[in-house]
């Protein structure tokens, strides 16, 4: 890393900043955005870190978004980094939706807003999708990993399972079928 | 005081908000209409406005929930409310993974999250595609295929994958707002 320490908290809020103004559309589209600007552009977490950063963010309670930036943000500059992180990522909700709820109610009837939401939610599942593939090539190895995807995926889009379930679950099965030290069948 | 209420409960809502925006809007739901915040039509509205805006959706609720109710300081202290359990709970888990990341217990842990947590974002991605690819509800009433399928959101989706397959250094916002440039001339 070259960036002076002093400076890596103001870099964490203008990254986060960006981040958090171009996630549109819902939170998990932070994932391809994370992947851009943290890993390829800053890289100040490899490939295989954010893998991890991005499962803790899912697994535990509150807000995936905020768990995710908050997380990466800690391994920065512990708290003022993820403050800072934080800070970065609920700005531009703040400031956008203020000035939505205070002068433009109707902002959602727009007929043009909702067009070119059509657009942006198709490019959405784009990005998320491939952003998944990425990820897939560290998280997802061997068979066991492939059963554990498959399954996680089937209950949750067609079965209405909660995710709290699949993650306890996967959790345990990780726990019980992986030899220790990470090797499995 | 209002203020105090609306941190309390929104600390309350990003506790249980587990799986992403969308099981915390129940929740949400009950509260505000509960503490009479906002009219159902007002929520409904509120729900639309929060998913097609920057930010997380819980943020984004949060955000407008809390300026209908308490002005600008409203909506500060019920966004910092709901970002405040996610943040505890993600710094302390974070100390404890810097120091007990190579424990073989945690390694097996996270052998199968991994795999899951890709499966359940894959999900998601799925759920968004039902909502503006695949239109169910839509093909149920008509039961003509053509209506099953939104083809231009296919086409958006398609070019989009395969340009971020072929063209690895573009941002993603660069499709996001191109896509949007296009629904707006074409959808």
């Amino acid at each position: 890393m070259k960036t002076k320490q002093k400076n890596i908290c103001w870099d964490l809020f203008i990254t986060f900043l960006r981040i958090g103004g171009f996630t549109i559309g819902g939170g998990f589209v932070m994932l391809p955005l994370i992947q851009k600007e943290v890993v390829d552009n800053k890289k100040w977490i490899s490939e295989d870190e954010i893998v991890d950063y991005f499962t803790v963010g899912q697994s535990l309670p509150g807000i995936i978004a905020i768990n995710t930036c908050t997380m990466v943000g800690y391994k920065l500059k512990k708290v003022p980094g993820a403050v800072a992180a934080t800070a970065g990522m609920i700005t531009p909700s703040l400031i956008i939706i203020t000035l939505i709820a205070a002068f433009l109610t109707h902002f959602q009837d727009i007929p043009l807003v909702q067009s070119a939401f059509n657009g942006i939610r198709a490019a959405v599942v784009a990005t998320i999708a491939m952003a998944v593939v990425r990820m897939a090539k560290k998280s997802v190895v061997n068979r066991f990993g492939i059963f554990i995807a498959i399954l996680s995926f089937t209950v949750v889009s067609f079965f209405d399972v909660s995710p709290i379930w699949v993650i306890i679950f996967s959790a345990l099965v990780g726990i019980l079928f992986t030899r220790r030290g990470g090797a499995n069948k | 005081m209002i203020y105090l209420l609306l941190y309390l409960n929104f600390a309350k809502i990003g506790l249980f908000s587990f799986g992403g925006g969308y099981a915390m809007i129940s929740f949400l739901q009950d509260t505000v209409l509960d503490y009479g915040w906002m009219t159902k039509e007002g929520f409904v509205d509120m729900i639309a406005i929060s998913q097609m805006t920057p930010g997380p959706i819980a943020t984004n609720m949060a955000t407008y929930v809390g300026y209908q109710t308490g002005g600008i300081w409203g909506a500060l202290v019920a966004t910092i409310g709901v970002s405040t359990p996610s943040f505890i709970i993600v710094c302390f888990v974070a100390q404890f993974l810097l120091h007990f990341n190579e424990e073989p217990i945690v390694q097996s842990v996270f052998q199968g999250l991994r795999p899951a947590v890709t499966g359940l974002i894959a999900a998601a991605a799925y759920g968004i595609a039902l909502v503006s690819i695949i239109r169910l509800e839509h093909y149920n009433k008509t039961n003509t295929l053509q209506d099953l399928i939104d083809f231009k959101g296919l086409l958006v989706a398609g070019v989009v994958m395969f340009c971020i397959y072929k063209f690895k250094k573009i941002h993603p916002i660069v499709y996001i707002l191109a896509a949007g440039v296009f629904g707006m001339i074409f959808m």
